[in-house]
């Protein structure tokens, strides 16, 4: 009987991933790390200080970052013609495999980056709290943010993994090109439904911003929801859409892509 | 242990195999000839479920081998010709992908490092790239599975190793297992494979055991140039040349001069093993 998940052997993989991809997600903390660490030099040469609230916008920026390049950097070699042969002949499933890298980037990997982090900001505000003023963990900022904003770095990743095993070369730039396609054409479709909802005369010179699921700004004209059921059903349907069927088209595809891939 | 029936595989419009059928069993150490572009590597990776057949069926192990199956992969091995490691040490490596094999045995993997002379405590990267794939022969005959695909093994050796490496494959091979070895050196591992494979654009001109081709084809020296040998070339020793065996003769099988002759006659060769 074929056997495509076994706990054991799961385990197995992902202990051999983490130990495998310690080291380049720890230089990645480092590298955060080193960034703290800099802008505390620099606050004590300029004898300024740096609230709570900026440090934690800091580390969310490199958090960001991190989580967007960690399946770049963990998992580049896996659809590689010769490179992903010993990851692609690994006795172990192919749903084992994507779990695996769903835990290792998604999960490992930020928990390391945050740990270390945070760790170094908690060590720099108590060595001089003159400078780094007050703990970042004791912001109310931090905990009612922080499940929000990683919600958002993983909708993020699963672009950067749906990207790592779609592109062969450049990958994080491709991604990131791709997504905006992605992006200017939803933007397009909201503007022309707009257009049709509300009966905008003409779309020249435009200046567009949408504040996904809540609003939307034409030439200075804010739409909000509430305006009109329409306008509401458009704001649900890009919600899901963004939130839930992206996401989940991304993270299905690239199984499939993972387990049908060819070498 | 592998049956391919009408195999069918191209790259967008270049045809590699077009019905290829043939069977390996176990038990032998099959030599896979051909010359360049003619498919050893893409059979091998067909055969390893690294490429899915357009057409045909493909038999691995009573599996599919592009499933992929756990159990599948679990009982073969796949070296290619260009090994990529990660930054680890040797043992470590072994250890690590090992533990995924039911057979794996860590002793004979030490065994085979000491015998080609490799330190398993040295990261990958800082061993040459002959050290790297010695250590991964090392790797792939300890794993024990019962089907060992190796492209180009003995590229990147150096004399001794080469020496070394027949050993090791002839120490590995048993009943049990079946080794396909993809080759362009078959001096390298001449006395040790035997069924011979040899492929064509399209198709297998030959897949015969040592004993079959030496009932069927005479290799011989002679002091003049036969002009009616299917292949003939001029040596230290005089012109060896290889004929149709029609007397019964017993003679060395010369892979290298084997090989000549069939790309020489495709079609008699093909007709006179396929009887």
């Amino acid at each position: 009987m074929k056997a495509s998940f076994k706990i054991n052997r799961f385990n197995k993989l992902v202990a051999k991933e983490c130990k495998e991809s310690l080291p380049i997600v720890l230089k990645m903390a480092m590298i955060l790390s080193i960034v703290l660490i800099g802008t505390w030099l620099v606050s004590m040469l300029t004898s300024g200080s740096v609230s709570a609230d900026a440090r934690y916008g800091i580390i969310k920026t490199g958090m960001y970052i991190s989580m967007f390049l960690f399946p770049f950097v963990i998992y580049k070699y896996v659809n590689g013609k010769k490179a992903g042969v010993d990851y692609a002949m690994l006795p172990v499933s192919g749903e084992e495999k994507f779990l695996s890298m769903i835990i290792v980037s998604s999960l490992f990997s930020p928990v390391v980056i945050l740990i270390t982090t945070i760790f170094t900001d908690v060590v720099l505000a108590s060595v001089s709290s003159q400078i780094f003023t007050g703990q970042i963990t004791g912001t109310n900022n931090f905990f009612a943010n922080l499940p929000s904003d990683l919600l958002d770095m993983l909708l993020l990743q699963t672009y950067a993994i749906f990207g790592n095993l779609f592109f062969l070369h450049n990958k994080a730039i491709k991604t990131l090109l791709w997504m905006l396609v992605i992006n200017i054409a939803i933007g397009m479709m909201v503007l022309i439904s707009i257009k049709y909802m509300f009966d905008v005369p003409a779309f020249e010179n435009n200046s567009f911003s949408l504040g996904v699921g809540q609003s939307v700004t034409i030439n200075g004209h804010k739409y909000l929801q509430g305006m009109s059921p329409a306008f509401d059903n458009l704001m649900t349907f890009i919600k899901i859409l963004m939130f839930i069927i992206m996401p989940l088209a991304l993270v299905v595809g690239s199984y499939f892509r993972l387990k049908t891939q060819k070498y | 242990m592998v049956s391919i029936e009408n195999l069918s595989f191209n790259y967008s419009r270049h045809i590699v195999f077009k019905e290829v059928t043939m069977k390996l069993e176990e038990g032998k150490i099959y030599g896979l000839l051909g010359q360049n572009g003619v498919g050893k590597t893409t059979l091998l990776k067909i055969i390893s479920g690294l490429l899915k057949p357009q057409n045909g069926k493909v038999d691995v192990l009573g599996h599919n081998p592009y499933e992929r199956d756990p159990e599948f992969l679990s009982d073969i091995y796949f070296l290619p010709e260009e090994v990529r490691t990660p930054d680890i040490k040797v043992r470590d490596y072994a250890l690590s992908r090992g533990q995924f094999y039911p057979k794996f045995d860590i002793a004979q993997f030490e065994r085979l490092l000491a015998d080609f002379d490799v330190c398993g405590d040295i990261k990958f990267n800082a061993l040459s790239y002959g050290q790297q794939k010695k250590a991964m022969i090392a790797f792939a005959l300890s794993v024990n599975t019962s089907l060992i695909l190796m492209d180009e093994p003995s590229n990147g050796l150096d004399i001794p190793s080469k020496t070394q490496l027949r050993k090791v494959i002839a120490q590995s091979s048993n009943d049990n297992v079946c080794i396909v070895i993809s080759t362009h050196q078959v001096r390298d591992l001449e006395n040790l494979i035997d069924p011979i494979i040899i492929l064509d654009r399209n198709a297998v001109l030959m897949n015969a055991s040592i004993d079959e081709i030496s009932e069927k084809l005479f290799f011989g020296f002679s002091d003049k140039e036969n002009k009616d040998a299917l292949y003939s070339e001029m040596t230290l020793g005089g012109y060896l040349s290889v004929e149709e065996n029609t007397m019964n003769k017993e003679s060395k099988v010369n892979i290298e001069a084997l090989f000549n002759a069939t790309l020489y006659n495709k079609d008699k060769v093909k007709q006179l093993f396929t009887k």
